[in-house]
């Protein structure tokens, strides 16, 4: 189905899952800060980390360029710039 | 070193302006207890500790701190978009609207222009940290004072979730100092400072 409504829920639903994934991975990072040895903690940490890379790549591939270091496939044009800035909107 | 990510930390999405609202929580951009003050608090006192694992709290937390300014920039965009001169005469808006139209400038809501003069960087681990923890205190008293005036529900969400930041950064904090005063001398901490005075502070290295 390439439904433009269809479009806009799985984008809405990616965009929440690096959401979703990134904050795992802020709290884990501040809390192994000073737990350096929970040994838990760190495996969640680079489980999540592969999985917000997994979700970033597919969010590129589909709808544009989110983070810096993952440009996607569109050698024929910047597709950083042209991303909407975040405060509009509609972003989740 | 830092890189963007094109999102918000936590999503903001308001459909109706309230330019008095915004003018309330433009506080927690440029005022006392705001993100900016967080972030450029933590991240100057990093530099003051020889403890690699407190250095790197300073680093994630003022980091994160740069996204909640950025989310509370997105918070008073989306309320003072598109204004009518009706609404900004009415709201008590005109006097930011003069300097600024609707742009953002990082100020407190009494108008105070932001100011590194409400946090400090002492220098010292045990000050900064202590300090860092009344920092968060006093960042959440201010969400929840917002939070009392706000009708609006895709407000009170992201205002919400950085009140809640605000509570895990205060435990975080206080296990760090933790960490450190488990490295000082037990019979007294403040016998000397481990990020000025030679082998003070360095037992556990």
């Amino acid at each position: 189905m390439n439904h433009p409504t269809m479009n806009y829920n799985e984008k809405r639903k990616l965009q929440r899952e690096i959401d979703i994934l990134d904050f795992a991975m802020t709290e884990l990072r501040e809390y192994l800060d000073t737990h350096p040895y929970d040994r838990d903690a760190v495996s969640y940490y680079q489980k999540y980390a592969l999985m917000k890379k997994q979700a970033v790549n597919d969010y590129t591939m589909k709808y544009g360029m989110i983070c810096i270091d993952t440009p996607g496939a569109a050698p024929d044009e910047w597709r950083w710039a042209k991303a909407p800035m975040p405060w509009e909107g509609g972003d989740c | 070193m830092w890189s963007y990510e094109k999102r918000l930390q936590y999503p903001v999405n308001i459909s109706s302006t309230n330019a008095k609202l915004a003018q309330v929580i433009i506080s927690q951009y440029g005022g006392p207890d705001g993100e900016s003050a967080a972030s450029l608090r933590y991240l100057s006192q990093r530099y003051a500790t020889p403890y690699p694992e407190v250095a790197g709290l300073l680093t994630d937390i003022g980091t994160e701190e740069l996204a909640h300014m950025e989310m509370v920039a997105a918070i008073v965009h989306q309320l003072t978009k598109d204004l009518s001169m009706e609404e900004i005469e009415n709201s008590g808006f005109a006097t930011y609207y003069v300097d600024h139209t609707t742009g953002i400038w990082a100020q407190a809501a009494s108008g105070m222009p932001f100011t590194s003069t409400v946090f400090q960087s002492k220098g010292d681990i045990i000050t900064d940290l202590m300090e860092d923890m009344a920092a968060e205190q006093k960042a959440r008293t201010t969400y929840d004072n917002i939070l009392r005036l706000i009708k609006d529900p895709e407000v009170c969400d992201p205002i919400r979730f950085l009140r809640e930041r605000e509570i895990v950064h205060f435990q975080r904090f206080g296990e760090a100092l933790r960490l450190v005063q488990e490295r000082m001398n037990s019979r007294n901490f403040y016998a000397c400072n481990p990020g000025f005075d030679m082998n003070c502070g360095c037992n556990c290295n």
